[in-house]
């Protein structure tokens, strides 16, 4: 290090406080909008790639983006339900493979999301270890939602109540983790996947209780009349599916009528989706057709366009802390006369006084950039945990 | 070893790091002749304004005479382009002034390695970074603050800077050591001290000590005392 480059990080180090203020500041000014770029940018690639190969969706005439929001990325907010009995229809056309989802429940903070298992295949879903659900009551977990619970395969995650003043509400579910999946960096990795028929449990449309036909539960029956059999609040209630008690799990109610948040269609071909969209354009049973990728990219226009005006103002902002370090430092070069004319009695040159200036200046924005860079890298890696964290609020 | 012949000079507009009074702006000096010989130590007196310090600035080349000539150690001065002249100064030139001047951020061994710092460069490097080290620490040890090496200057006494900026003016081992005021902030001890410092390093180092000063109790040390008005024709302010 030449003598001006050393006395210039010798004055730097022994007035860290400034410097450090110095750094912050320039960090800051080069940090804000690149990392809003960068997270825009990395969450709206996340958000359409996901969309992307999501082809079309079905759910309760409403709002398109709540409808996809909550589908495809789970979002805490709540589409109205379709009724089961549109799958059906749905499926009658023949023309493309049908998916349902409920996601009205969660563990935790992770989204339960019914469905069946043709979902995994279609979302590319691998195992980690373990195997796909086989029965009612069991689930699988994404990854990021098995290290949030600290769960492996065999291991029990239990249902969230959704409101604690609902003293007539359904009893959690205690659900055995068949499986684990491998992370993919979505948002299922975040999701308790169960059988879309284990969610109508969790709502309480079915239920299992000790069989009032046998003799063990006649302390809990308080009558029988035609065939119809009266209990009372002693009758043992199941709050965990097992293979001793599954068949005594039941369903109340039509299940055509049972809730769903939204059904994925994947057509095989182009002429089947324009056959689909055609058919369902204007659908006037409460069903409504949308394309994800169509829906998401409004969206983004509208973050984009937000985007830029925030990146304006963060540039104007730049430039006022810009104005402030001149300002800053050529007080400060004023206060520093005395030890130039010093430097220059001893034997330095002009020269060497800018060297020593501009080695100063040069720390302070290495310093600065370095430092901005590593705040982008880091956030980079976690731009899509930010995403998410926004999707779950 | 110094030698004078009819330099006239006159002060340009402002000085730079000085107060941009009018009396200094149009101060002028004339020195008909002025010789002093290699090792000798000069006491140079005179009241307040008559020329010492623009005496000084002369010899160090801070200050470049208007006319005449200025030999030291043989070699035209007055002639010597700007970048030559801060080379001599930096190479053969020691200077102490009246408040220390170090440098708060450097420690007390990087202030004596100052003229080191600024005179780097690969064409003109006399001794490498660990000599230039070892020179300033022999330095300290010889004014008793070897084991604050270290520390910063403001923790430092203000005879104990005035012992480092000794230093830091010996470190080059210069031929002419320039001394302005160097004892006019300073108690009586730290005077003698610092002046004893100054006599015992111009004669170990065989260097010309040209020492400013108003204290008449210090004058007897000296081989010669000058008086600015014997050898400055115009000394005192238009």
């Amino acid at each position: 290090m030449s003598g001006a480059w050393y006395l210039g990080w010798r004055y730097l180090a022994f007035h860290k406080f400034k410097s450090a203020i110095l750094i912050a500041s320039i960090t800051l000014m080069l940090f804000l909008p690149a990392a809003t770029r960068v997270l825009v940018s990395d969450s709206a690639a996340a958000l359409t790639a996901r969309a992307d190969r999501t082809p079309l969706l079905f759910g309760a005439a409403g709002s398109p983006l709540e409808l996809v929001l909550n589908s495809l990325y789970f979002h805490a907010g709540k589409p109205s339900a379709i009724t089961a009995d549109k799958l059906d229809q749905l499926q009658a056309t023949s023309l493309a493979k049908f998916i349902p989802l409920n996601t009205h429940f969660h563990s935790r903070d992770n989204p339960i999301v019914g469905t069946t298992l043709e979902y995994f295949s279609f979302r590319g879903l691998e195992l980690a270890g373990g195997r796909l659900m086989g029965m009612l009551g069991e689930c699988v977990l994404g990854a990021g939602a098995a290290a949030r619970q600290g769960v492996v395969s065999g291991d029990y995650v239990v249902s969230s109540p959704e409101t604690v003043f609902d003293i007539a509400g359904v009893y959690p579910l205690r659900m055995k983790v068949a499986g684990v999946l491998k992370p993919t960096g979505s948002t299922d990795d975040a999701a308790v996947f169960v059988d879309v028929r284990t969610t109508w449990v969790i709502q309480g449309l079915g239920h299992g209780h000790q069989d009032l036909a046998k003799p063990g539960a006649a302390a809990g029956v308080l009558g029988r009349k035609e065939g119809v059999i009266t209990a009372n609040a002693s009758v043992a209630q199941y709050a965990e599916i097992t293979v001793d008690n599954i068949a005594e799990f039941h369903f109340h109610g039509r299940s055509d009528n049972f809730p769903l948040t939204s059904v994925i269609a994947v057509p095989p071909d182009d002429k089947s989706a324009t056959l689909l969209r055609g058919r369902y354009q204007s659908n006037d049973e409460g069903l409504q057709l949308v394309v994800p990728a169509t829906v998401l990219n409004d969206l983004l226009d509208t973050v984009f366009t937000v985007q830029n005006y925030v990146i304006l103002g963060l540039a104007m902002l730049g430039m006022a802390t810009v104005a402030v370090i001149v300002l800053v430092f050529l007080l400060s070069q004023q206060l520093r006369r005395g030890e130039f004319h010093t430097l220059s009695r001893i034997g330095a040159s002009r020269i060497y006084i800018g060297l020593l200036i501009a080695s100063e200046l040069a720390f302070v924005f290495i310093g600065s950039l370095l430092l901005a860079l590593s705040l982008i890298i880091v956030m980079k890696q976690y731009a899509l945990q930010i995403l998410q964290s926004f999707l779950t609020l | 070893m110094i030698e004078m012949a009819a330099v006239s000079f006159r002060y340009q507009g402002n000085v730079a790091g000085t107060s941009s009074a009018p009396a200094i702006n149009r101060f002028s000096m004339y020195i008909d002749k002025l010789a002093v010989v290699r090792g000798e130590r000069v006491a140079l007196v005179g009241p307040s304004g008559s020329g010492k310090t623009t005496l000084l600035g002369l010899v160090a080349g801070i200050l470049r005479p208007d006319s005449g000539t200025l030999h030291i150690h043989g070699r035209e001065i007055s002639s010597l382009g700007d970048a030559a002249v801060r080379q001599f100064r930096i190479g053969h030139v020691g200077q102490v002034f009246q408040s220390f001047e170090l440098l708060d951020y450097l420690s007390i061994v990087e202030n004596v390695m100052l003229p080191w710092y600024i005179a780097r460069d690969p064409s003109s490097e006399k001794m490498g970074r660990q000599q230039c080290r070892q020179r300033a620490h022999a330095l300290l040890d010889e004014v008793g603050l070897a084991s604050r090496s270290n520390d910063l200057p403001g923790r430092l006494s203000q005879g104990e800077q005035q012992r480092v900026a000794v230093c830091r003016a010996m470190l080059n081992h210069p031929l002419l050591l320039l001394a302005d005021e160097p004892t006019g902030n300073l108690d009586q001890a730290n005077k003698q001290m610092v002046v004893d410092l100054l006599l015992q390093q111009a004669q170990q180092q065989n260097s010309t000590l040209l020492m400013v000063t108003h204290d008449q109790s210090l004058l007897g040390r000296f081989d010669t005392v000058l008086d600015i008005r014997s050898v400055s024709s115009e000394g005192a302010p238009e």
